[in-house]
């Protein structure tokens, strides 16, 4: 009967430390600490984007019809890490098309990226908000879509752009041959006249 | 008791576990790039090329690339001429296979060709580009964007999900010349063309417009609606605000939702654009036809062609038949009971 106890105060006790651990990780993949203040202009970092989310839409099987899948997991937002530049930016994604395993049929999807919302990492953050558009439709033909975009002047320090599982969606129209389809999303992180 | 105990901490442990794999397979990128400015950067705070260059010489510009990562890895430098998507988007990373007429100086050809630049684990690389600059004074802006790709790495992962996704990371630094300090060259709009499209198996009608100046063209807002000849009634009419143009260059402004093709007939497009906050205005018609074939091809798309008919009979024909083993089945019982 203790024993159970233990397994389960483990349990918690993994539940909480797990998160610091992947906060930790983060940190030392930036490069990049926010806790020294400094005023002036970095010269040796650049604006990045560091992370884009990863989407798993699961196993349902595509079938000839018409279907919306919704996206079963997203782990990461969007995130941009800006040294105080103030020319501001931009991150637009595209899709390759959404093949099959021997790249001869392309699905026609559309990938939505809807409800993108700008979180800046610390709460404290006093510069203007980048922007994300309510709906944003990648589909497959290599055009880009805006997703994330500081005008000048906004956007400093580091900001994301988080997305619910619920507003990510795939359009697929009807006809598609059911098979396993995969795409290659590039996400561009864009510094020039807007 | 016992049991459930065991299976709910066994549950709380798994689940994470679940979490902790997340987080390590957490797509991440990491590298970085920056454009290293040189003493003809017209204003030195912008971390894109803005640069004041002379006609005939040849200008040098420099990308400094950083890997973080623990590991080497190649990166593709390539260099576009700015477009506009159809989104009405300025677009600094897509390769123009066909410029617009109106287009003086291609930047994009005028720039050394294509790189794939190695950089080994934790160090940073410069990577020169030259641009070789016409003989005669170009007018405006010549603008376009150095595009870096690292190349994926190969991680097929084994998975049985219908539609698996891969991240890619890439970075546009903007490169922007000029001849004059001071620009004055002004936006202009043009209607190419208007016609019926198909785009991504959607039907609208598009109107190709130009802007056929070597600037860009800010805040750009079109109102527009197509009428039959000799009616005023308004169809597929379609309001956009807030776009950008790319100097000397096109777009296809879709009107309506895609859900309706137009019938076989003669049309005029009315469109009304302003820019740069209203400062300038214009004002356009434009005569087009749907003729029989345009109007087929579209209508088989929307009548949804698609259907597998082959796979409907299959169907069809297994209903029947387990309504049949279904039905013979209750006869069965039945005559058994009695």
């Amino acid at each position: 009967m203790k024993k159970h106890w233990g397994l389960m105060t483990l349990g918690v006790v993994a539940l909480f430390a797990m998160p610091i651990a992947g906060q930790a990780a983060s940190i030392v993949s930036g490069g990049n600490t926010t806790a020294t203040v400094n005023l002036e202009e970095d010269v040796n970092s650049d604006i990045e984007i560091t992370s884009a989310p990863t989407i798993d839409f699961g196993t349902a099987k595509i079938t000839a019809s018409s279907m919306t899948l919704t996206a079963n997991s997203i782990d990461d937002p969007i995130t941009v890490k800006n040294p105080g530049k103030t020319s501001g930016w931009n991150v637009t994604v595209n899709s390759d098309g959404f093949k099959n395993g021997t790249g001869e049929v392309d699905l026609g999807a559309t990938l939505n990226l809807d409800g993108g919302t700008p979180t800046p990492e610390e709460a404290s953050n006093q510069s203007t908000a980048p922007t994300a558009p309510s709906t944003v439709a990648v589909d497959g033909t290599g055009a880009d879509s805006n997703v994330f975009t500081a005008q000048i002047g906004a956007g400093m320090g580091t900001w994301t752009d988080v997305f619910s599982t619920s507003d990510v969606t795939l359009d697929i129209p009807a006809g598609a041959s059911t098979d396993q389809y995969t795409t290659n999303l590039t996400w561009t992180l864009t510094n020039g006249p807007a | 008791m016992k049991k459930w105990r065991w299976a709910a901490s066994l549950l709380v442990g798994l689940s994470c576990l679940g979490g902790w794999w997340q987080t390590a397979q957490a797509e991440s990128n990491h590298y970085s790039v920056r454009a290293v400015l040189p003493s003809n950067q017209v204003n030195k705070k912008l971390t894109y090329f803005d640069l004041l260059v002379k006609p005939g010489k040849t200008q040098t510009v420099t990308v400094r690339i950083n890997n973080k990562d623990t590991k080497s890895h190649q990166y593709d430098v390539t260099t576009n001429l700015a477009s506009t998507s159809d989104a009405g988007q300025l677009v600094y990373n897509q390769t123009v296979k066909n410029p617009d007429a109106s287009l003086q100086f291609n930047l994009a050809t005028a720039t050394s060709k294509v790189k794939t630049v190695t950089v080994p684990a934790k160090k940073a690389k410069l990577v020169n580009l030259k641009v070789k600059l016409p003989e005669k004074q170009f007018p405006g802006i010549a603008l376009g964007g150095i595009n870096i790709v690292q190349h994926a790495t190969a991680d097929k992962k084994s998975n049985k999900q219908s539609v698996s996704i891969t991240n890619q990371f890439a970075y546009t630094l903007g490169i922007q010349l000029r001849e004059t300090k001071k620009l004055t060259v002004k936006p202009e709009l043009n209607l190419l063309s208007a016609e019926p499209l198909q785009v991504n198996y959607q039907n609208y009608v598009v109107a190709k417009l130009q802007n056929s100046r070597a600037v860009i063209m800010h805040d750009l807002k079109v109102n527009s609606y197509v009428t039959k000849q000799g009616s005023d009634k308004k169809l597929l009419k379609t309001v956009k605000e807030n776009m950008t143009m790319a100097p000397n260059s096109h777009f296809n402004f879709a009107l309506g939702d895609g859900s309706k093709a137009l019938a076989v007939g003669n049309y005029t497009l009315h469109l009304k654009a302003s820019a740069e906050n209203g400062k300038y205005h214009w004002q356009f018609t434009k005569k087009f036809t749907v003729t029989q074939t345009k109007a087929a091809k579209a209508a088989i798309n929307e009548t949804g062609a698609n259907t597998n008919w082959t796979l409907v009979a299959i169907l069809g024909g297994v209903i029947v038949i387990l309504i049949a083993v279904i039905v013979w089945i209750l006869m069965r019982n039945r005559r058994k009971s009695k």
